[in-house]
Parts: structure tokens; sequence; C-alpha cells
């Protein structure tokens, strides 16, 4: 065989090696690249399931204290006002601590923003003790289950009529409630004018230290 | 004995020829053979890899039928942290008034009384400050109230800062000569409760 037939040959042997690599075996190469993307893809998924599988497991395992969790923000934000329960709940701390309350005044729900997702009820408390039952008070308002937040204070010193020097305490804070479907009485005001009705509880100075518990409107 | 080959030249050159096409043919075949080996050997790698991805989707799937089985504790976990979030946004700026007062009646100096308190959380979140306290008092002398300055702006008491005096003026309580002295204070983070972290346990 002469030279020009070997290269022939050999260049045939090319061709013939580089069509075999185009139609058959660069596809295939193609395939498998595209099949181990999967392949990560696939994993990495499986990464994150396996992920959220242990987390949402952890969960499972802490399902108590989730729901306990869960109870006591519905208990400190309950799905209703609640009114009745809370004035008894000040009334009874109010005894408790040896704290007069002359007046207990929940204003009345307000339209609620768009995207609001609790009601805050604005309350008004004046009350009458020594300092540190003043002091217990506020504490014991805090302490309560039901959520009370107390926004501002006032304490003026006063005397009492046995001469006694007593605080004069002024409150305002806001309990809250999960409805967000209450009735707003300020929607339809009579007259422009005219102030956000409240509701008052009043007890007269000599009788039983606390907030009569009337069981008022929820 | 010396052997005789009586055939013409060409026909052994033919006989060469002959083999050298069947050699070629020979090399032709174990070049395609070898080409459909490694064809071959190419499809087994794509199957494998076939294989390995089915048996990865079939780890998907079973996780995500996992994952739905334990859909309950996912929304149990939204739940939560929908009430977390509630609590957050109604404790935003929760003073501990109480503490506060205590605080106070604790760091007046011994010569000065308070007569009112008046205390203010700022519930609009724009406004930098926590909250404002001002008070009105009573003290037996002007250093008195220097005195009431430096023990409120102590770094024993870190609920409140920048405290002023806005006026102080002599009077008598009876005969005895006093001064009166209106004063104000800011709250820091000093004074704000830890309710949200005992009423939100920890959870995983």
């Amino acid at each position: 065989m002469n030279r020009s037939s070997l290269l022939l040959v050999v260049l045939g042997l090319i061709l013939v090696t580089a069509v075999w690599f185009v139609f058959f075996i660069s596809p295939k190469r193609g395939e498998i690249s595209d099949i181990d993307d999967d392949i990560s893809a696939t994993q990495t998924a499986a990464d994150g399931l396996r992920g959220e599988v242990g987390r949402l497991k952890d969960i499972r395992d802490s399902e108590l204290t989730y729901r306990r969790a869960i109870a006591d923000v519905q208990n400190s934000i309950p799905a209703t006002p609640e009114l009745a329960a809370f004035i008894e709940e000040v009334n009874l701390l109010a005894i408790e601590t040896d704290v007069s309350v002359s007046s207990l005044t929940p204003s009345p729900p307000v339209t609620l923003l768009e995207g609001q997702l609790f009601q805050p009820l604005t309350i008004n408390i004046d009350a009458q003790g020594q300092f540190f039952e003043v002091l217990g008070f506020l504490y014991g308002l805090q302490d309560l289950e039901r959520l009370v937040k107390v926004d501002s204070i006032s304490l003026t010193a006063i005397v009492d009529e046995a001469g006694n020097q007593e605080m004069s305490l002024n409150l305002t804070g806001s309990i809250f409630t999960l409805a967000t479907d209450l009735p707003a009485p300020s929607l339809a005001p009579l007259t422009p004018d005219e102030p956000t009705p409240t509701t008052t509880t009043t007890v007269p100075e000599e009788a039983a230290a606390g907030v009569a518990g009337d069981g008022g409107d929820t | 004995m010396r052997p005789i080959n009586l055939l013409p030249p060409e026909a052994l050159e033919r006989a060469k020829a002959r083999r050298r096409r069947w050699v070629w043919i020979a090399g032709g075949v174990a070049f395609l053979a070898l080409l459909a080996a490694a064809t071959v050997w190419f499809d087994g790698k794509v199957s494998e890899r076939q294989d390995r991805l089915d048996d990865e989707l079939a780890v998907v799937v079973q996780l995500e039928a996992e994952v739905a089985g334990l859909g309950d504790f996912a929304n149990l976990k939204n739940e939560f942290e929908n009430n977390k979030f509630i609590l957050e946004a109604a404790l935003d700026r929760d003073v501990v008034w109480g503490r506060l007062l205590n605080d106070f009646g604790r760091m007046l100096p011994d010569r000065v009384w308070l007569t009112s308190f008046t205390g203010q959380v700022n519930t609009d979140p724009l406004v930098p400050a926590i909250g404002e306290i001002t008070v009105s008092g009573v003290g037996f002398d002007f250093p008195d109230i220097s005195a009431w300055l430096r023990s409120l702006d102590s770094s024993t008491f870190p609920s409140v800062d920048q405290t002023w005096v806005s006026s102080i003026s002599a009077g008598e309580i009876g005969e005895v000569p006093v001064v009166d002295f209106v004063s104000s204070t800011f709250l820091t983070a000093g004074s704000l409760s830890d309710r949200l972290a005992l009423r939100i346990p920890e959870t995983p």
C-alpha cells in the first residue's frame, strides 16, 4: 500500500470516528450530563425535604409545648373581648392588693385597619391606695393571664379622709382581642363633633375595694 | 531439501494482496467493533445514571409523602408563629411600670420626695424614644435637686436617661423652707418588660 492510500485510510478512520462521535456519543454525553443535573437537583430537593421532615418531626416531638404556647396566647388575647371576665379579674386584683378602684373605662372597639390581626381595646383605670399597694396592683395587672399593656400612668399624692397619705393612680392601657369584626360605634356618629362614647364603671369610695363585677357585655 | 515454487510471481503477489485485504477488512471490523463497544458502554452509563435518578426521585416522592403526613404539624407551627407575631405586636414597648416605680422609690435621695409622677409610652413606632416620665417633687434645698439628677442618671438606674429639671422654685411647707421642682426623663430599653420571652417558650 502506498502512502497516499494509507493517508486515505487514516482520514477515513478519523471521519468515521468523528461521525460516530457526533451522532452516537455526543447525544449520550449530553443525556448523561442532563441526567447528572437532574440527579443533583433531585438530591438538593431531597436534602431540603429531609430537613423539612426533621423540622416537622421536631415540632411533632414538641407538640405539647406548641399547643400550650398557642393556648397561652389565646388566653392572653382571646377571640372575643371577654370584657366581663376582665372586669372580674381587675376587681379580684384590686381586692387582693387592697387598692380601691374608683373607675374602669373600657373604650369601645374601633374600625380596624386592613390587615390588622387583633383589636386593642383601650382601658382607663382610676384607683387609690398606699404606694406599695399601688405597686402590687401594677405588678398584678402585668401578671394577669389576660394581656394588659399599660401605656401611661399618672400618680399623685393625696391625703384620704382619715389623714393618711395615699396615691391616686390613673392608668391608660390596652387589652386585646382577636375579634376583628366587632361593631364600631364610631362609624355612625350622631354629630360630627360628638366625642367617642365610652362605658364607665364607677364604684363609690365607701364601697368595698375593687370594681363591681357587673358582667358587662362581651 | 530445498523447496521449489513452481507458481509464477504474479500468483504470489495476488495471494499477498488477498491477505493484505483480509487484514484491512479485519482491522476495519475490529475498529467498528471498538466503536460499537464504546457505544454500548456509553449506553450503560446512561442507563446507570437513569436508574440512579429514578432511585433519587423515589426518595423524593417518599419524603414528600412524609412531609404531607406531617402537614398538621406545619399548620401547628404556622399557628404558633402567627400568635407569636400578634403577641410581639401587642407587647411592643411594654414598660414594666411596677418595677420602674419601685426603682424610683429606691433611687430617691433622702431629702427629696415626689408629689406627682406621670409616665407615657410613645406608641408611635416612628418615634425613637420609648417614652417619657415627668415628675413634680419637693426637696429641702437646691443641692437636693442635684442629688436627684445624679441619682437618676447613675448607672444603677438604667431604665431612664437624659434626666432634666425644667424648674426649681423656692417655697415653704408650713414654716419649713423647701424647693419645688419639675423634672423629666426618658425611658430606655432597660424599662421594657420581658413578658414576650416569658410568654413565648423556646421551640425547635
